[in-house]
């Protein structure tokens, strides 16, 4: 009897090892993508605003001025600008995911390849600036670049 | 002809020229003179900044303020001209009266009219010696020959109508009148009413395109555009230096930037402006009146 219960014990701990496994390895449905792809396009722009949030501090007066943070922050930012374009190549506008990226984005991809361009070349000049060392240069350069950023915003990103 | 029918046909008569005059005659302005100091252009120089021309004026590349932007309303399309000192094509030429009549009254150098796209009617605040230093400064620049496309308006949209909305818009409400006589206050609704033109897009308008001015920096809809409310209400959570350093570098006190039209004169306009100027802005939008 003892011999029985455990027998069907490790029968159904080996098919519920086997279902297990096979879950693993089952292809993640478009939806989970889809949600996969918003986390790592929310995550590249969180990292882009926490570069950009320390040298606009030191534009505000909140964190003192270091021409060598803005220049390594600068120069990270101009290294993750043209992944927007990249991650935005994956459609999800068809899946409910949570997202404030609004489905225009692929309606008019034209038109956000543009602009996600001018973001690009918005980086390199600020980058090159902050390369600079000149305060009043690099904390200029926060506008021209935080504009590119704006633009972006004001039509294809939910409010 | 009977007496009576005469003298019914004369008053008729005299009323409809009174009426023309009232409507059409040239206003007075100072016989005043362009001058061409350096002190001169250096003001106009900010003035242009202040006035905003450049976010409209500005031709493609490096062509200076030869225009040809679309300005797109609910009236149809405006385009901005060119105002380098190109005789043919521009304002070369232009004496300190047609300076004064075209920025303080909208009025052409051949005595027609402006459209409203033009914010003829926030200008008519400014002082005349600010109209001749941007005279001064315009002048002095490099003339450029670009001519821009006509105005892509209704049919009914002509010129001369511009006589009868310009005395309809004088009857209709005036802005709020400030309850302070702080010099900083002053100066920013100078620059916010007058030069920035900032109702121009931020005030709502009526149907026939008036600013209704009792809801002042209200925020508006044009065309496809929103300008943002920017009164008192509006900017609760904001304080004075937010929004000084707002039109520094366009950010808000979240960290967002501003995009769209608003970019272009952070860019061109506000970033341009002393420390003092923008303070004085920040001073009057905070302003309860």
């Amino acid at each position: 009897m003892l011999k029985q219960i455990v027998g069907i014990g490790l029968v159904v701990i080996s098919a519920s090892g086997v279902i297990s496994v096979s879950a693993q390895q089952a292809e993640p449905t478009p939806e989970e993508l889809a949600a996969q792809a918003a986390d790592t396009r929310q995550s590249l722009f969180k990292l882009l605003r926490y570069n950009l949030n320390m040298i606009s501090g030191m534009a505000r007066g909140t964190v003192a001025f270091d021409a060598a943070v803005a220049e390594r922050n600068a120069n990270r930012i101009a290294e993750l600008a043209p992944m927007i374009p990249e991650l935005f190549a994956a459609d999800t506008r068809a899946y409910n995911i949570e997202t404030e990226a609004l489905p225009i984005i692929w309606d008019r991809m034209d038109e956000f390849t543009e602009k996600a361009n001018n973001l690009v070349n918005a980086a390199n000049t600020f980058a090159a600036t902050a390369r600079g060392g000149e305060r009043n240069a690099i904390l200029g350069g926060i506008r021209a670049f935080g504009g590119a950023c704006g633009n972006c915003h004001e039509t294809f990103r939910e409010d | 002809m009977t007496r009576k029918r005469r003298g019914i046909l004369s008053a008729t008569v005299l009323l409809l020229c009174v009426i023309f005059y009232w409507l059409f005659a040239a206003p007075g302005v100072a016989d005043l003179s362009i001058s061409s100091t350096e002190l001169s252009i250096e003001r106009g120089e900010y003035l242009v900044h202040a006035g905003g021309c450049i976010s409209c004026h500005q031709g493609e590349g490096a062509s200076g303020l030869s225009g040809g932007m679309a300005l797109v309303s609910d009236f149809g399309t405006f385009y901005a001209p060119n105002i380098t000192p190109d005789v043919s094509t521009g304002i070369g030429g232009w004496n300190s009266r047609e300076f004064l009549m075209a920025l303080k009254h909208g009025r052409t150098p051949n005595g027609s009219f402006y459209y409203p796209a033009f914010p003829y009617r926030a200008y008519s605040g400014m002082s005349d010696q600010d109209v001749m230093d941007i005279a001064a400064y315009l002048l002095a620049q490099e003339p450029v020959t670009h001519t821009v496309p006509k105005h892509d308006l209704s049919m009914w949209m002509s010129r001369w109508f511009m006589a009868g909305w310009n005395r309809l818009a004088d009857f209709s409400a005036k802005p709020p009148l400030l309850k302070t006589e702080d010099p900083l206050i002053l100066r920013g609704a100078y620059l916010a009413r007058n030069l920035g033109h900032c109702g121009e897009c931020h005030t709502p308008r009526n149907a026939l395109g008036m600013l209704q001015q009792s809801r002042e920096f209200a925020g508006a809809t044009m065309g496809e555009s929103h300008a943002d409310a920017i009164n008192p209400d509006a900017l609760t959570s904001w304080g004075r230096e937010d929004f000084a350093f707002f039109l520094l570098l366009g950010m808000k006190p979240d960290g967002e930037f501003i995009g769209g039209e608003m970019e272009s004169v952070i860019e061109h306009n506000t970033s341009m402006l002393s420390d003092e100027d923008r303070a004085a802005l920040a001073a009057f939008f905070k302003q309860e009146r």
